[in-house]
């Protein structure tokens, strides 16, 4: 079969996400599964609790952002993320499936948000996001306890040609006195397409 | 080293043998490759390539869009137009007692993504019937594959079945609404039904857009008959195309579309028809074991993802716990080399007495080698381990992709579910839209190859 294709320019064809069914729980600080990273846990925290985690999309564990209760109704906020290797010029998806279990109360602004975001790092050390799907939750009769719903974003542009790691990363934020609780599933990172668009120069193979 | 080509060399290069046929090759969009230039005004057959191991592509000509067609399909950008809700988007064919609106003032968001979605809402009248059409014009490649997809959530219903119909078609040069993509969603009146929170919904056009059309509209009918009350609530509006190269090439771009197929591969994935053998109703799928009347597998009328029917798996209640264990299974064609993506939809009705933990659906695609020994290429488990919290909640999606392509040598495939539980009372979970689609890179392997059949 004739290839006439770049080797170092092909993109992925597997799964870039490790543990992205959140099966294997970590114990190591700041990870609660294993290769997810726990950043900026304010009043908020993402437990790997086995009796709070079964409720699984897939598998039989999923990750569960759980705020604190609070007297007052406060911002509280975590973020879990995760760093992959990508190769520059490539386009991806993102997948993942959430479910809010239970939605915190307060006043207007208790609306429990959670940012799916693929970012990466530029020169200048500044977050540039790829993806961006905000989820949140208003109703508090229509809204919580509905079972899993499944998401899917694409980039609309590829990874740039001097970028080989993305942060996969999801943000949650709540302003609340008796917090919320969502469960995030069956997170996945893949290649859209076979080729990589920084393959036309040869000193970028 | 630099070498002129003949003709014969820059096909190769490019992906055309010697033949004039399409070879698999690269088909991703792009640039062209600075090491490839014209050396002669006067002919264009003649190029200068530097050659130095692989590291020069294919040049395509003819890529299909690589990002996101429907303008405004989150529903969060409203109209400046006083007669349309939202920018981008237009309301047509409307009955004067059904609209599509933002969010009623009495109201808060139920939003799928972002805060804003569409609301299809019947009004009380005297005529009963009601009808809305929601559409965008998508300017599109012609001899490109497009996927739709788009969330759900039927929050009221006041009237008999309700439908939703998601389409993507174009209009011929006689006049006719040619569809590519069609998601007929009717729900009936029940509780099963109602206020389950967003659905997912996801489908691939089995063939590409004609080579004469450049325009698609993306259209949403929603239609029921009722007295006023009903609210289905539309979001995530998606069509993307999955194919990196058009089909109407005519300069000998490398379309690697006719060896891994994107159509549908199961055939009867929808449980549409009915009149199958060897132990179930369904056309194509085969129920193992054929005959139990502990575990089993009906059709189910009431509350189907899509189209009327879905799989209603059934642990059947028994005098004391025991294991009780069914599958559907369909053989399917598939082409060595390929990567093959598996999506469905299932729905956790009923967690029977003293289940406990034990409920399981197993999604697998696997083939079997000479030996009767099998090796998956896709494996979904789904335990339902909580007691409340994971019952009746609607449809979820599901869908993955194989790390590893077909084998070469391996001309069939199994998709197989898996229903299990070890309970005494009655066990239900519904299955519906299975869809094993090949992506469309390129084949990894095998020169002798041979297409399948599609389904839808």
């Amino acid at each position: 079969m004739l290839d006439c294709q770049c080797p170092k320019c092909r993109c992925e064809t597997g799964e870039l996400i490790r543990n992205g069914s959140f099966e294997v729980r970590s114990s190591e600080p700041n990870h609660p599964f294993q290769f997810w990273e726990e950043v900026f846990p304010n009043l908020a925290q993402v437990t790997n609790d086995p009796a709070l985690t079964n409720i699984a999309y897939e598998g039989f564990a999923a990750a569960r952002f759980n705020s604190l209760n609070t007297m007052e109704e406060l911002n509280k906020s975590v973020i879990l993320q995760q760093t992959v290797t990508a190769t520059p010029g490539c386009l991806y998806r993102l997948s993942f499936a959430e479910n809010l279990l239970i939605k915190g109360n307060g006043g207007a602004a208790a609306v429990p948000i959670i940012t799916a975001k693929v970012i990466y790092i530029d020169n200048y050390g500044n977050a540039v996001d790829l993806i961006v799907v905000p989820v949140l939750k208003f109703d508090q009769d229509r809204d919580p306890d509905r079972g899993y719903v499944y998401h899917e974003a694409t980039a609309d542009v590829p990874v740039p040609c001097g970028v080989s790691e993305l942060i996969v990363r999801f943000e949650y934020f709540e302003n609340s006195s008796m917090g919320s609780a969502w469960l995030l599933d069956g997170v996945s990172l893949r290649a859209v397409f076979p080729t990589s668009t920084c393959c036309q120069c040869k000193t970028r193979c | 080293m630099q070498k002129h080509l003949t003709t014969a060399e820059k096909n190769k290069v490019k992906g055309v043998s010697d033949l004039g046929r399409t070879i698999p090759g690269d088909c991703c969009p792009r640039p062209p490759c600075v090491n490839t230039t014209q050396v002669s005004n006067r002919n264009d057959n003649q190029v200068k390539i530097e050659i130095e191991g692989s590291k020069c592509c294919c040049i395509p000509k003819c890529p299909c869009e690589s990002g996101e067609l429907v303008r405004n399909g989150s529903f969060e950008m409203l109209s400046v137009e006083e007669t349309q809700p939202f920018a981008d988007w237009r309301a047509v064919n409307a009955l004067p007692n059904t609209i599509v609106s933002r969010i009623p003032e009495d109201m808060v968001p139920v939003a799928y993504e972002g805060i804003h979605s569409a609301w299809f809402i019947t009004q009380p009248s005297e005529l009963e019937q009601h009808f809305i059409s929601l559409q965008q014009h998508v300017t599109v490649t012609p001899g490109c594959i497009y996927r739709l997809s788009f969330a759900e959530n039927l929050l009221t219903a006041t009237g008999f079945s309700p439908s939703l119909i998601g389409r993507v078609f174009y209009t011929d040069n006689a006049g006719s609404r040619v569809d590519l993509i069609s998601i007929p969603i009717t729900k009936d009146n029940t509780a099963d039904n109602l206020n389950k929170g967003y659905t997912f919904h996801q489908r691939t056009a089995d063939v590409p857009v004609p080579c004469n059309v450049s325009s698609v509209t993306v259209q949403f009918d929603f239609a029921v008959r009722d007295t006023g009350g009903t609210i289905w609530l539309l979001d995530g509006v998606s069509l993307r195309a999955v194919s990196c190269a058009s089909s109407c090439a005519q300069d000998g771009c490398a379309v690697n579309g006719d060896i891994c197929q994107p159509a549908n591969l199961v055939r009867n994935g929808g449980f549409e028809d009915l009149t199958g053998f060897q132990g179930t109703l369904f056309q194509y799928w085969r129920q193992i074991p054929e005959a139990s009347n502990i575990a089993f597998v009906v059709n189910e009328t009431d509350i189907p993802y899509e189209g009327v029917f879905a799989a209603l798996f059934i642990g059947n209640a028994t005098p004391v716990a025991e294991s009780k264990t069914v599958a559907l299974r369909q053989a399917v064609p598939v082409t060595p080399g390929c990567r093959l993506e598996l999506s469905f939809a299932e729905n956790f009705l009923q967690r029977g007495e003293s289940a406990g933990s034990t409920p399981r659906l197993i999604a697998r695609v696997y083939w079997v080698n000479d030996s009767n020994i099998e090796f998956d290429l896709i494996y979904v488990a789904i335990a339902k381990i909580d007691g409340e919290s994971d019952v009746n909640k609607g449809y979820s999606f599901h869908k993955r992709t194989a790390d590893i392509p077909v084998p070469c040598g391996v001309n069939n495939v199994y998709v197989e579910f898996e229903f299990s539980v070890n309970s005494t009372g009655n066990t239900r979970w519904l299955l519906d839209s299975v869809q094993l689609r090949s992506l469309l890179w390129e084949p990894v392997c095998c020169s002798d190859f041979k297409g399948v059949d599609k389904h839808a």
